[in-house]
């Protein structure tokens, strides 16, 4: 009697427990490292062209200096830099048109071209732009009053697994 | 008969009075000697350190030769420089599971269970561009496969099942080291929001008993 009262017991506190949902706590450990840092790197210049430079009133025959411009590299990881060059209006077309030189003292550079290589940056690395302007003694009265506009941007990309095969520029500007 | 009763009573008397006084009988003995029974639970224990020939100990990933460096130690060689989108690298962890024979304190074999990450400091967006792959080899076997992956947030939001491409876990036998490469890809879609965002994390290996638990 007193064992099958036992068993019952026995029996009773098993389901309770099953019923419970208890669970199986195992032994667990833990390591840790500790400390791994990532940090993302920027690619950055300054921007000489801020301000708006006015050439003019231009006479057939002149020329000189638009401007000269120096572009900072800041940015912690290498970049390629860039130029677009273009310009518009009267002054730039027809027969004799104003003729814009841009040259980093080495290479010469073309004032309608865009995405043109400017070279390999590391951080600190410039490069001065002398833009000058001729206009032909040639220019007839056609262009008395004419207009025209030059625009000039810089812009910088990673080089990081953005460099082309031979290694002259960026696979892609963005 | 009146002395007879006299007896009795004084023996009686007698009786309980010894009783009364502590006296005792000495009846016949035998025992054995007391058995004790000694229980000791196992303990299980994992250690790690980095690979790839840095010194140790120090974190897998850093940015510069100083953040990598052990102090008073010789310099860390695996810097990894600041990143930039599409950049990837790899670094080694060895999970040690030693008995104190051989420097550690583990009785037991156990399953690398997870992997998880916690964040000390910095920008955690940067986790959500940061892609880490976990990869090891098969017992026995050169052929390293992927056993965890997901984003860096991904870790940071929880642990992550190390398991085989079959479903099985990680084993890490007593006495043993195991290797676990994490490769961090930063993904090339990042945009110039991510520039010069900084971040530190944790690596945090999980392990469980092998034994009664397949």
């Amino acid at each position: 009697m007193k064992k099958r009262l036992v068993l019952s017991l026995m029996t009773v506190a098993l389901v309770a427990l099953l019923a419970s949902g208890a669970t199986f706590a195992l032994f667990t450990a833990q390591t840790t490292n500790a400390n791994n840092t990532f940090t993302a790197g920027t690619v950055a210049i300054n921007d000489p062209f801020a301000a708006n430079v006015s050439i003019g009133p231009l006479a057939p025959g002149d020329s000189g200096d638009v401007a000269d411009y120096t572009i900072t590299y800041s940015g912690t990881l290498d970049a390629w830099l860039g130029l677009t060059a273009s310009t518009s209006g009267a002054l730039f077309t027809g027969t004799h048109p104003v003729d814009i030189t841009i040259s980093d003292g080495t290479n010469n550079y073309d004032e309608n071209t865009a995405e043109q290589v400017l070279g390999l940056f590391t951080n600190g690395d410039s490069v001065t732009l002398d833009v000058d302007y001729s206009w032909s003694a040639d220019a007839d009265n056609s262009y008395q009053g004419a207009t025209g506009e030059l625009n000039l941007q810089v812009f910088a990309v990673q080089s990081a697994n953005n460099t082309n095969l031979m290694g002259t520029g960026p696979i892609s500007w963005n | 008969m009146l002395k007879k009763k006299f007896f009795l009573v004084l023996t009686v008397v007698l009786c309980t009075v010894a009783l009364v006084a502590g006296g005792t009988f000495a009846l016949f003995t035998d025992s054995t000697s007391q058995a004790d029974a000694d229980f000791v639970a196992g303990t299980l224990s994992i250690t790690s350190d980095r690979d790839e020939g840095d010194p140790i100990p120090g974190p897998m990933f850093y940015v510069t030769q100083a953040q990598g460096e052990v102090e008073g130690g010789a310099p860390a060689i695996n810097a990894t420089g600041v990143w930039a989108p599409g950049d990837s690298h790899t670094r080694t962890l060895v999970v040690q599971n030693f008995d104190a024979a051989h420097g550690g304190s583990s009785t037991m074999h156990a399953w690398l269970d997870s992997v998880q990450a916690n964040l000390r400091s910095g920008d955690i967006s940067l986790a959500e561009k940061l892609n880490v792959v976990v990869t090891t080899n098969y017992p026995g076997s050169s052929l390293d496969v992927v056993v965890a992956q997901g984003t860096l947030m991904d870790f940071l939001n929880g642990a992550i099942p190390l398991r085989y491409p079959d479903g099985t876990r990680v084993p890490c036998y007593l006495n043993s080291q195991w290797y676990l490469h994490f490769t961090v890809t930063f993904d090339q879609s990042a945009g110039n929001s991510y520039q010069g965002l900084n971040l530190v994390t944790d690596f945090v290996v999980n392990a469980v008993q092998m034994k009664n638990n397949p």
